[in-house]
Order: C-alpha cells, then structure tokens, then sequence
C-alpha cells in the first residue's frame, strides 16, 4: 500500500530560499549607487544617438551633445561666437580665413590644428553629400598649423552660419578609419564618447581636458524611449532625470506639480505642410495652394494638436528672430478669399463639399509618427480641411517610410518639422529645400526669380541689400505658397526639480548639459 | 426513414437557441445588435466634427460622455465604433469562413491529395503567428483598411478550413452518409444537403470566437497605425490617440477600452452558449494532431 | 516498435522540411512583391535616395543577377541566406541578420517567460478546477479565461504599466537591461493567456479523468488529487506540450504589441517599424527569421512530445 506523495510544494522550499538568498547578494550597494546618480544625468530622448554613423539626422547628436564643437557657435541670442575658430574673416569674395584656438586637445589626446580641422572637412563633404552642398567648398588649405584658408565655390558670405550647422562639427583624424570611413566620434567637446547600446542608450562622461569650462556632472546617458507617452512617464518614475520632447499634454500637469521643472521656449523650428507641386495633383495649381492657406486657422489648430503650445504660423520664419526681413505680408484666414480662389480653380462647393468633374477635392497627407507633435498636428489639419469642405486621406509612417512615397511624388501634402532658423541665416533652408536643384526639393518647386535670389543672397554680407534680397525672395515664396507654414516650434523639455541651470538654447539642437547640475 | 436522414437543417433549430435561453446574455447581445445596427442615427452628433474650443470637456448634458482632445463628442464616436468594428469584423470572418468551410468540405469529403496537401498548409500557417503574417501582408499592400482586411483574411481561413474538415471526416464515415451514397447522389448534392448543416452549429460556435478575434486583432492593428486614418471613431484607434491625455483624462482611453472588452465578453459568452447547445467541445481540443477524431 | 519510431520522426522532420521550403519561398517573393521597381529601390537606397540612371540600373540589375530567370534567383537567394547573408536594410545600409537574430533572442526571453508565467498560474488552477468541480475554481477560472481573451492586450498593457510603473513605483515603464525591465511586459502577456491554457488544461485533465484508470487509482487508495498528479497529469503531459506550442504562437502576437509600449528590443518592433519604414528587405529578414523560428519549435514540440508519449510515436 502505497502512502500518499508528500506535497510537493515543500520540495520547492529550500530552492525558493536559495533564491532569496541569491538575490540578496546580487542587490547592489545602495550608497555608491547614490553617489554615482547624483553626478550622472539620465535624458530620456526621442530618436536613438547611433553615435557610430554620421549620417542620421546630419550628426546632430554630437552636436548636442557636446561630443564634438563646430568651428563657429551660436550664443543664446543667436549671434555668432568663436568656437573652435576664435576669428573669421573674408579676404575676398570667394575666400575665408579663420584661426583656430590655441592649446586645444581631442578626446585622444592628439593636438588640435589646421590639418586636423581640414581632413575633418574633407571627410564630412566626401561622405555626407549634403554637407558639400551646404558648405559650397572649392579647396581647403591649412596655411600654417592654427589657420585655415577656406575657398568657395562662389561668392559666400554665409559660411559662418553654415559652419555653426551641426554637420560641420570637427572630427578627430582617429574617428576614420585607414580607408577614410568613418568609426567613432573623437572629438573636442567637454563629453567624451563612452558607451553605446544598440536600442538602449549612449554614456558620454566628462572630458578633463576641455579647452572650455569643464562640466559639473561627470556622466550623460542618453536614454532611447521613442514611446512618447513612456518618455514621460520614465521622468515621473524617476528613471530618467530628463526627458526631451516632452508630449504637449503632458506639460500643465507636471508644471502643477512641484517635483518636476518643466521649460518651455520659442526655438528655431516649423511645422509645415510640404505641398506637391508637380503633377497629377491638385496643389499643382498655385490658386489651390493660397485658398489652403487661407483656410487652415492655425489658431484652433495649435490649441487642438499641441494643447496651446506653439506660436500660429503664418510665414516661413519665425518673426522673433531679429535677422529675419520685416514687411513680408503673412497669410490670412479668410474663408471667403479661399472660396473665391477654389472657385477660380474650377472647384465647386456643392452639399459642403468642394468638387470637380464629379469628383470630390480629396488630398493624399502624409506623416510621421516618429515625432511627438506630428500625429496630433496631422489630425487636426486633416478636421480643420474637412471642416471646410475638403476630403483628405492620411497615412502615417516612420520618416524614412514617409520619405519613401515622397521621393516617388506619392502624395499631395506631407507634413514634416524642419529647423529652417537653426545657423542664424536664412540661407539654410531657402538653398536646400526650395531651390530648384536643392538634391531635398522633394516638392518639385521650381521658380527662377526666387532661385536667383537665394544663389544672390549668400554672396551678400549683412545690410540693406541683404535684407531687401531675402525679404524679396520671402514674398515669392509666399505668393507662390509652395508650403503651408502651421506651428513655430515652441521647444519643451521637463526634468526633475533637482536639476540646475539648464537653459533653452533657440537653435533647439544645443543641450548645453555643461552648465548643468544636480541639487541635494 | 433512418435516423440519420432526419437531420435536416430544420432539426437543429437555430432559431430556437435563440428562444429557448432568454436569459440575460441574449437579451444584452440583442440590444447590441440594436446598438450597432441603430447605433450611428442614436449619434448626437457627427464623430469626427471637431470643435476644438470645446476640448476634454468633462461629460455633461451636452456631451453625456465628454468630448476628447479634439472637441468630438465621445459619445458618438463610440456608437460610430462600435458599427464600424463590426462591419470591418465582420467582413472578414464572412470572407474567411466562406471559404475556409470550402476548403474544409472540400478536404473532408474529397479527401486524397487535396486533403493532404490543404492540410500540410492550414498546418504551416498555424505554426506561425497569426499577427506577424498578418503585418506582413498588410504591409506589402500599403497599411491602409483594405491592406489590413486582407490580411487578416488572409491568415484567418485556415481556422474554419481545419475546424469543418474535422467534422466532416467525422461526418463523413456516418450511415446517413454512406446510405445517401448508395442511393447515388451525387457528392455535392451530399455536401450541401447533409453535412453542411451538421458542420453548421460548430460553424456558428467557430464564427462567434472568431469574430471575437479578429475584432481584437483589427483594434490591435489600429493601435499600432495601421488600417484605419488617424481622427477614424474605431476603438484601437481611439485609445492609440487618447494616449497622450490619459494621465489627466483617463475617460478618454477607459471608454473605448471598456467598449471593446464588453463587446467581446459577449460575443464569447454568446459562443460559449451556442457551444454547449452543440456540445463542441472537441472541435477546440487542443490536441492538433487527430487525423482521425 | 523500434521502426515507426523512426519513421515518425523522419515524417515529422520531412513536414518541417517542406514548411521552410515553403516559408523561404514565400519570404523571397515578399520582396519581389515591393511596390515599385524592385532593383531600382535597392540601388537608390544604396545611393542614399538618389534616382539611379537607366544605365547604372541596367547595370546593378545584371550585376546582381535580376535578369536571371526567377528560379535560379530563389536559389542564389537561399544560397546566401543559409551563409547567414539576409540582406541590407534600406534605411541604415548595415545587414541585417545579426540585428535580427538578436532580437529575435530579446523576443522569445518575453515569449518563454511568459508561457512559463501562463503555465505557473494555469497548472495549479486547472488541477485545483478538476478537483473541486463545478466548484468556486471552475466559475473563477472561467471567468478569468474570458476576460483574459476579451481584453484588449495593449489596453490591458497600458493600465498594468500605470498600476505597477507609474502608482506603485515597484517596476521600470520601458526599456530593457535588468529583469526588472522584463517583468511589466511578461505579466501583461502572461496573465492574459493564463485563463485560456487554464481552461484547456482542465479540459485535457477531465479527459483523463473520465478514464478507468483513474477509478482503478481511486480504488486503490489515492486521494483524487494525489491520483491527479501522479496518473492523470503525467498522461495528459504530451498534450500540454502541445498546447504549449500553440500557446506560443499566440503569445508572440501579445509580445509585438507589448514591445511596442514597453520599448523591449525585440523583433516585434522591430516588424512594425520596417513596415512603417518601407524597409522591405528588413521586413522579409524578420519575417523569416519568425517564420523560421516556430518552425523550428513547431518541430521542437512535436519531437518532445513523440518523446513522451510512446502512444503517439504510432499515431504520428
């Protein structure tokens, strides 16, 4: 006769115990973890660094960061300071002489001269075809070891700024491998590169040997957390210190609460609806372009999307910066003038809707969910044009999904964010995306008195005919309305109230966490 | 008259199921079907009618369940929901049990080759999981509504394929069936007749749990940003964009999500009813393996 | 007998065999099935977004062999992607296929743990449901297994991640690194599959139990659990195994949507963001290495329970 089995679940005793036990041990020591926490600053972020590729976003994460310096900064006013060149100056119409500051060293330890800073040029305009295109650079010379002679390929008097563009931070001869391709961010910046984590995160700590001042914190880790609603949620947790873009809704709620610091500030930046201008689409026709533009209330739709965080866009760049032209007439809404135009076009309103030929007025929008802002953004000017009377039908993507059908002319309208104000000049974005042989005109805008304005522009140093060319070229690009301005960016980041002395930088691409430090 | 040739469609009394169990499920999954067929005229107001000054305002006379981050009104765009759910469900499970009950007579009756060979493959697909093949699809048709009902199709037949080719062989083998042979009917007249009404109930049982599923996977697949437009009233859309105001207006995500859950808890409670009116606990027995049920 | 064994098995083999086949065959025309021309957007993805020549195209393509007849194409397609060379993504340029095995590991940690979560929670219930039949355990379990297939898993997800993240503070709200990280996402999949294994299990048991074995288990002397656990179970165990496998497949959709709100790394998201990147090549590569993956437990669980149970060995 057999007796009845023990219960099994004692059997497991001593193994939950060792488990227990096992897991005591393992715990870290909870007082040096402290004091580790106290000097390191975790930033949750919304794009992953990949800190071993330049070409995501322009190598805008060294930037940022601080991993590497540009040649030439931006203060917070916007106005050029030396960087890693103390002076600038043009010698004649098509060359520019800078020196650079002495006595400073890269992450390892080799000098930083001329040579460095022309190989680290060099590179970037052979790898990154962008970078040619926004630098315009005939030769290079190193004319002794701390100057640089820089020659362009036409009259340039916007390099400067162009050299504040993160694109053109300076690279290490030990960043490029034997080949020239390129392997890790060696830099000059007060972080050096540490640490990366596929899909996780990126350490930088301090570099003692920064030719500025020397950071207080002596670790970043940026952490990747493209779940915007998480992002914020990892802040409230405490599992980070940091977090960037932070969601709009999230803002009256943290700033009520008293153990989080939330900044919000006008930065470079605009949402915008890109329109495709060639085609078999209906925003061909420039009538239809104004009529949009006429009818879409950026009031409502900042107070629908962004939850009132944003300045209503009704021009290309955002007036508060002081070098953008005065006078240029911005758009207006005014249904009626829509109406008129839509009708000129040869659409009728008919039962509240606009058609043509029996077709109703239907746009193909596009976006892209990878940002924080675009979705609402999109929704709501999709209701506000079905509001009026226009069909739509929306996709969303990631940015390169989006680019995709882009590049194909796949689309009437792709909403996107770009930084146009970002080096202080309005060359930037004027050259690279609507000029006519801009290589990311995707919108097959092409209008001659502005392209001749824009390549006359960059050869103008500052003053009144430098104003009255770009305000000229501004005024084509809103009669000709190849884009439909929405939101300027009003930049919103949140931290924990034990973080001290951050600040706002208005390219909206300068973290500047040297200044940074935590309280007890 | 044998036993078994009395078993036409009028013996097994659907409609009686229905009769016969007033009880409170039934009457609730009525009043849904009244919801969802009368839902949208019930609407106050056009779902995607945007009134942004009147945003996240809490529920009132005006609006019974608030309006959301958009100045809809919440109320509508669950009704709206609540239809277009069911419709985009139901869409596919007609598809997907149409022609995978063709399939499965096919195989069961048939048998031979075709039974292996559809076998070997309603086999291959069920290893795999169904969502991933599904994301595939849809992302090869371009994400959009269209996109996403073929997909789900397109991975959901062989669910009905292998449930009635299981009955049928054991259908098949059965006196009525083979009497009706001697006689000479011929072997669609057979299907059609005799076993497509004995598949039936188990149909309708596989039907309920299904929709219940694809009714979940199309509320996945629009949370994730495929299938429906943003600003659409579907219910996984409604709690993808409801998201960034959950903390401070939790209504916005519950109500959508609580919609969901109580449509599907009826939808499985009605199949487990109908499942215990035709006693069909093996056509679910998680043993794959029986060739020979 | 010695001889069906093996030919079973041979069977079972041949069946995965011929599933890869069809797997691969299907993984290679997905990227044939593209939009657009598909030469045309590989070489402009390679030339960073830039329109290729008619002539640099025509070029590419016969150098790259797209002109060769489709069935030898598969063919130098499967060649290289049994070497291990899955293709380039679009987007960064790398290959792909260390990227992709290794969240494909990132996914079934999730996947197993939270199978072994629904197992921990489904055994005891179901033998507790069996014992005490028609009892409070059977209406509970019930319950929850209706509950469990009703709720929407990335609600369901978004709630659990306030409650312990956000309210009780006890476990991180994404990320990866630390088990830790993988406790939210485990239980959100795990209890929400627990009430479906649950009930089936108990169906399984009461299977068993109907049998006269187990009134020759009673006679003898043992109590009904004990006879539960030391006859019922152990017979039962092949079709556990089984339903474990299926259970699997259905947990792996779970852990998409997880990964997704959670920010695991794992092959999930990784499926969602080529999809919303048109990345196609990225998108066949996790495609196939899921596919390939259950198929390979498909067989996994099919040897295990030929293993066990010498009944099947024959019926197989």
């Amino acid at each position: 006769m057999s007796r009845p089995p023990r219960a099994p679940w004692r059997r497991l005793l001593p193994i939950l115990a060792l488990a227990a036990a096992t897991a005591a041990v393992a715990l870290p020591d909870p007082a040096a973890a402290q004091a580790e926490r106290r000097d390191t600053l975790i930033v949750g972020t919304m794009w992953e660094s990949l800190p071993l590729s330049m070409k995501p976003r322009r190598s805008r994460f060294f930037n940022e960061s601080e991993i590497l310096d540009t040649l030439i900064k931006l203060d917070y006013d916007m106005n050029l300071v030396p960087g890693l060149a103390t002076t600038w100056e043009r010698t004649s119409p098509t060359v520019w002489h800078l020196h650079l500051r002495e006595g400073v060293t890269f992450h390892d330890g080799t000098p930083l001269d001329a040579a460095a800073v022309k190989n680290s040029l060099e590179r970037v305009t052979a790898l990154l075809p962008y970078a040619a295109d926004l630098l315009n650079i005939a030769r290079i010379d190193a004319t002794r070891p701390l100057d640089l002679e820089i020659e362009t390929s036409e009259p340039f008097a916007a390099l400067p700024n162009q050299l504040t563009d993160a694109i053109t931070v300076v690279y290490a001869p030990g960043s490029f491998d034997a080949q020239g391709q390129f392997v890790t961010p060696v830099g000059t910046g007060p972080w050096r590169f540490v640490d990366y984590v596929k899909q996780d995160r990126t350490v930088v700590e301090r570099f003692d040997g920064y030719w500025g001042n020397a950071p207080t914190l002596k670790k970043v880790i940026y952490r990747y957390i493209p779940d915007h609603n998480s992002r914020s949620l990892a802040l409230e947790t405490g599992e980070i210190d940091f977090a960037t873009n932070l969601p709009p809704a999230d803002v009256e709620r943290l700033e009520a609460d008293p153990n989080f610091k939330v900044y919000t500030a006008p930065t470079a930046g605009l949402y915008y609806g890109a329109f495709n201008t060639v085609g078999d689409t209906p925003l061909a026709d420039p009538r239809v372009r104004l009529a949009l533009n006429a009818l879409v209330d950026r009031d409502i739709l900042v107070k629908g999307a962004l939850d009132g965080i944003g300045a209503p866009a009704y021009e290309f760049f955002a007036p508060q910066f002081p070098w953008v032209p005065k006078g240029v007439e911005p758009y207006k809404v005014d249904p009626a003038e829509a109406a008129a135009l839509l009708t000129q076009a040869g659409y009728t309103k008919q039962d509240g809707r606009w058609q043509r030929d029996g077709k109703p007025l239907t746009l193909r929008i596009l976006s892209y969910s990878s940002r924080t802002e675009m979705s609402a953004i999109t929704e709501a000017l999709a209701a506000l044009l079905a509001n009026a009377g226009i069909a739509s039908d929306v996709q969303l993507f990631t940015w390169e999904g989006m680019l995709d059908l882009v590049r194909r002319g796949d689309y009437d309208i792709s909403v996107v964010f770009w930084t146009p104000e970002m080096t202080g000049h309005p060359d930037l974005h004027l050259k690279s995306q609507f000029h006519s042989k801009a290589e990311m005109n995707f919108q097959g805008w092409s209008n001659p008195a502005f392209d001749a304005l824009v390549d006359e522009g960059r050869t103008l140093d500052p003053g009144a005919e430098w104003t009255a060319t770009y305000r000229e070229a501004l005024e084509i690009l809103q009669k000709d309305a190849p884009i439909l301005p929405l939101v300027h960016k009003v930049f919103v980041v949140a931290s924990s109230d034990d973080v001290q002395g951050y600040r706002i930088h208005p390219s909206a691409f300068f973290f500047d966490f040297k200044n940074v430090s935590k309280s007890e | 008259m044998p036993a078994g040739l009395r078993r036409s469609r009028s013996d097994l009394g659907y409609r009686r199921v229905v009769l016969r169990r007033p009880g409170g499920v039934t009457l609730l999954a009525v009043m849904f079907l009244l919801l969802v067929l009368f839902g949208p005229q019930l609407a106050p107001y056009d779902p995607t009618l945007t009134d942004i000054l009147n945003r996240l305002a809490a529920p009132g006379w005006d609006h019974l369940l608030g309006t959301d981050a958009m100045g809809r009104d919440m109320l509508s765009r669950l009704l709206y929901g609540a239809r277009l759910t069911t419709v985009a469900a139901l869409a596919v499970v007609l598809v997907t049990a149409a022609f995978g009950t063709l399939v499965g007579l096919a195989a069961g009756y048939g048998g031979g080759w075709f039974d292996s060979l559809a076998m070997r493959f309603v086999e291959g697909v069920s290893v795999l999981p169904a969502l991933a093949v599904s994301l595939v699809i849809a992302g090869i048709f371009g994400l959009g509504l269209k996109a996403v009902l073929i997909a789900l199709a397109a991975v959901h037949w062989t669910e009905y394929a292998r449930v009635v080719r299981n009955l049928t062989v054991v259908e098949r083998n059965k006196p009525y069936v083979l009497a009706a042979q001697a006689i000479g009917a011929p072997g669609w007249r057979i299907v059609a007749r005799h076993l497509l009404p004995n598949v039936g109930g188990p149909l309708l049982v596989l039907g309920a749990y299904s929709l219940s599923w694809v009714i979940l996977a199309f509320a996945g697949l629009s949370f994730l940003g495929l299938g429906v437009e943003p600003g659409t009233p579907e219910w996984g859309r409604m709690i993808a964009e409801a998201r960034s105001h959950m903390r401070s207006y939790p209504r916005l995500v519950l109500a959508p999500g609580l919609s969901i859950m109580a449509f599907v808890i009826l939808i499985n409670l009605l199949g487990d009813i109908l499942g215990d009116r035709w006693r069909v606990d093996q056509v679910f027995s998680p043993n794959r393996n029986q060739r020979n049920p | 007998m010695p001889g069906s064994l093996a030919t079973s098995l041979l069977h079972r083999l041949l069946s995965s065999a011929g599933l890869l086949v069809a797997v691969s065959v299907v993984g290679f025309a997905l990227l044939r099935l593209m939009p657009g021309d598909f030469a045309e957007v590989l070489l402009s993805a390679q030339m960073d977004g830039e329109l290729p020549s008619a002539e640099a195209l025509a070029a590419y393509a016969a150098d790259q062999g797209f002109d060769d007849p489709l069935p030898l194409q598969y063919l130098r397609w499967l060649g290289n992607a049994l070497t291990g060379d899955l293709g380039v993504s679009l987007i960064t340029g790398d290959a792909v296929t260390q990227e992709v095995l290794l969240r494909l590991g990132n996914s079934f940690i999730l996947a197993f743990a939270a199978l072994t979560l629904s197992l921990v929670i489904a055994l005891p219930l179901a033998l507790a449901t069996v014992r005490f039949r028609n009892g409070l355990f059977d209406r509970l379990s019930a319950a929850v297994a209706v509950l469990g297939m009703s709720i929407p898993n990335f609600w369901y997800a978004l709630l659990l991640a306030l409650v312990f993240s956000l309210t009780l503070g006890w476990l991180p709200s994404s990320g990866y690194g630390t088990w830790q990280h993988a406790v939210l996402p485990t239980l959100v999949i795990g209890t929400s599959v627990c009430g479906v294994t649950t009930r089936y299990i108990r169906s399984l048991l009461l299977d068993e139990a109907g049998r006269p074995y187990m009134r020759t288990a009673a006679a003898k002397g043992l109590t009904p659990l004990s006879a539960l656990l030391r006859h019922a179970l152990p017979n039962a165990a092949p079709a556990i195994v089984t339903l474990a496998g299926l259970q699997l497949a259905r947990i792996f959709d779970g852990v998409i949507i997880v990964e997704t709100l959670f920010g695991w790394p794992g092959i999930g998201r990784l499926l969602v963001e080529s999809l919303l990147s048109r990345d196609f090549p990225l998108m066949q590569a996790t495609f196939l290495v899921i596919a390939v993956g259950y198929v390979a437990i498909n067989l996994l669980v099919d040897l295990t329970v030929a293993g066990l149970d010498p009944r099947v060995r024959e019926a197989v």
